[in-house]
């Protein structure tokens, strides 16, 4: 005892009698202040001294959880809160996924569709040859006025090329590239399509009208007052066109009426084609000259 | 042993103030606000024992806050260590032992701390803007502190007597 006295003694007169909190106080805000520094200009995100001091602190940490758990069993219920909204966020992803994957069957199922469509086209004119192509630009906002295919002068695509989908008539190639070409649809403004009456084949002009664009209407005009448009609606290209091929549907025509003169009646065409849902198209490279030729020569 | 005995008390108010707000408090459902036991241990020790004590609790809690809190060691040692070593300070140059003007020294307390945490947490994070800060964090906090406060106080002057501690301000007087 006499020792531990002694000791301290010596560190009471020898040590402490030159250390004051004032110069402790100056010593933890000097150590304080250097570590801040030091966090606040370090550049790298090592592992500081706080964190391996945590990990030992850890498991203290845990034994008071253990405390706090029992004492509060709403912590519990707070756990099993945590575990379900990991869970939901779980589900919702795998739900994200599945979803994913059904907006692509989805689309598979619709292009299987057009695809299928396209085939029953080329079957109704077997008598022409035919390419298929992608739509892949388009110029107006919502309707396809004019619109750019992935088929060019390297699949043999020239101007003056019809153009059909399923539904009927689309438009005519207009200019080609070497692997794409553009094409200027029957809707376009200015467009004139010399059309004829299925069953009658009387004759008619149906043109493009930008008034009307997104409407699915066409312009209709000379038809001699004598056609009977009402139960002979149905219009296909007329074989008297030069740049048409003849029978390719038009559309049917609506609201007709009398002009004045009494001579020829005039009215709206809809369009057999979706112009709004345009996707895939076929052109049609037999062209009306080859055509033309063909039946001279015989 | 005096010293040794000082030494318990504050070791032992701190474990109770670290315990209660870092596990209990957090754990009580729909509870606005955590009370700031651990200053109120810095001051009250410090206010009670000197600054040299004061000092030590506000190195001891910061260190611990620090840990298990902010992850940057010195912040909250910084800030704590110089509270509680001011408020011995204070206390050995003050007469006044009256509760209101303790009350007020723990308001001031409160207003410096969180302004220094204001300031570096949240200010250089761009994180928070004054006004939130103020209402949802600073208020609520000092009002459930001041309520805890003369609980923690009373408790250690009673542990103090019973103990035969040397205290600078051993009575206290409501007015």
């Amino acid at each position: 005892m006499s020792i531990l006295a002694s000791i301290r003694q010596f560190i009471k007169e020898h040590i402490l009698s030159h250390f004051t909190s004032k110069m402790a106080l100056i010593g933890v805000v000097l150590i304080c202040t250097a570590s801040l520094l030091y966090q606040y200009f370090r550049r790298d995100d090592s592992a500081s001294l706080m964190s391996v001091v945590g990990a030992v602190i850890e498991p203290f940490q845990e034994g008071a959880n253990t405390v706090g758990r029992f004492l509060f069993r709403s912590e519990q219920d707070r756990i099993s809160l945590s575990d379900a909204r990991e869970k939901i966020r779980e589900l919702q992803r795998e739900n994200e996924d599945l979803r994913r994957d059904l907006n692509d069957l989805r689309q598979l199922s619709v292009e299987n569709a057009e695809l299928r469509g396209l085939l029953h086209a080329k079957e109704q004119y077997p008598a022409y040859e035919m390419e298929e192509a992608l739509i892949i630009g388009n110029d107006g906002v919502n309707s396809f006025e004019r619109f750019t295919i992935n088929k060019g002068t390297s699949d043999g695509i020239k101007v003056n090329m019809n153009v059909i989908n399923a539904e009927g008539l689309v438009g005519i190639v207009t200019y080609t590239g070497l692997n794409y070409a553009i094409v200027t649809s029957i809707i376009e403004e200015g467009m004139n399509v010399s059309a004829m009456t299925k069953n009658g084949r009387e004759n008619c002009i149906v043109s493009g009208d930008l008034k009307r664009s997104g409407t699915g209407r066409l312009l209709l005009e000379n038809a001699l007052i004598d056609v009977d448009l009402l139960n002979d609606g149905t219009l296909v290209t007329s074989n008297i066109s030069d740049r048409f091929l003849p029978d390719l549907l038009i559309g049917y025509a609506v609201d007709v009426t009398e002009n004045e003169g009494g001579l020829t009646q005039s009215g709206y065409v809809t369009t057999a084609v979706d112009f709004t849902k345009l996707n895939e198209v076929l052109v049609i490279t037999t062209m009306r000259e080859e055509l033309k030729d063909e039946e001279e020569g015989k | 042993m005096n010293g040794l005995k000082r030494f318990l008390v504050i070791f032992i108010s701190i474990a109770l103030s670290f315990l209660l707000q870092n596990i209990v408090f957090p754990r009580i459902p729909n509870l606005i606000a955590v009370p700031n036991l651990m200053l109120i241990s810095v001051l009250s020790t410090g206010f009670l024992f000197g600054k040299a004590y004061g000092l030590l609790s506000g190195v001891i809690c910061g260190l611990l806050l620090d840990i298990l809190g902010s992850g940057i060691p010195g912040f909250y040692t910084l800030i704590l260590s110089l509270l509680g070593y001011g408020d011995g300070m204070l206390s050995e140059h003050m007469d006044s032992e009256l509760i209101p003007v303790l009350y007020v020294l723990l308001l001031v307390n409160e207003l410096i701390y969180h302004v220094y945490v204001f300031i570096f947490a949240f200010l250089i994070r761009r994180s928070y803007t004054l006004w939130p800060y103020i209402r949802k964090v600073l208020v609520p906090e000092v009002l459930l502190t001041m309520v805890i406060f003369l609980l923690v106080y009373g408790l250690l002057i009673y542990i103090a007597r019973k103990w035969d501690l040397k205290v600078n301000k051993g009575e206290v007087k409501v007015v």
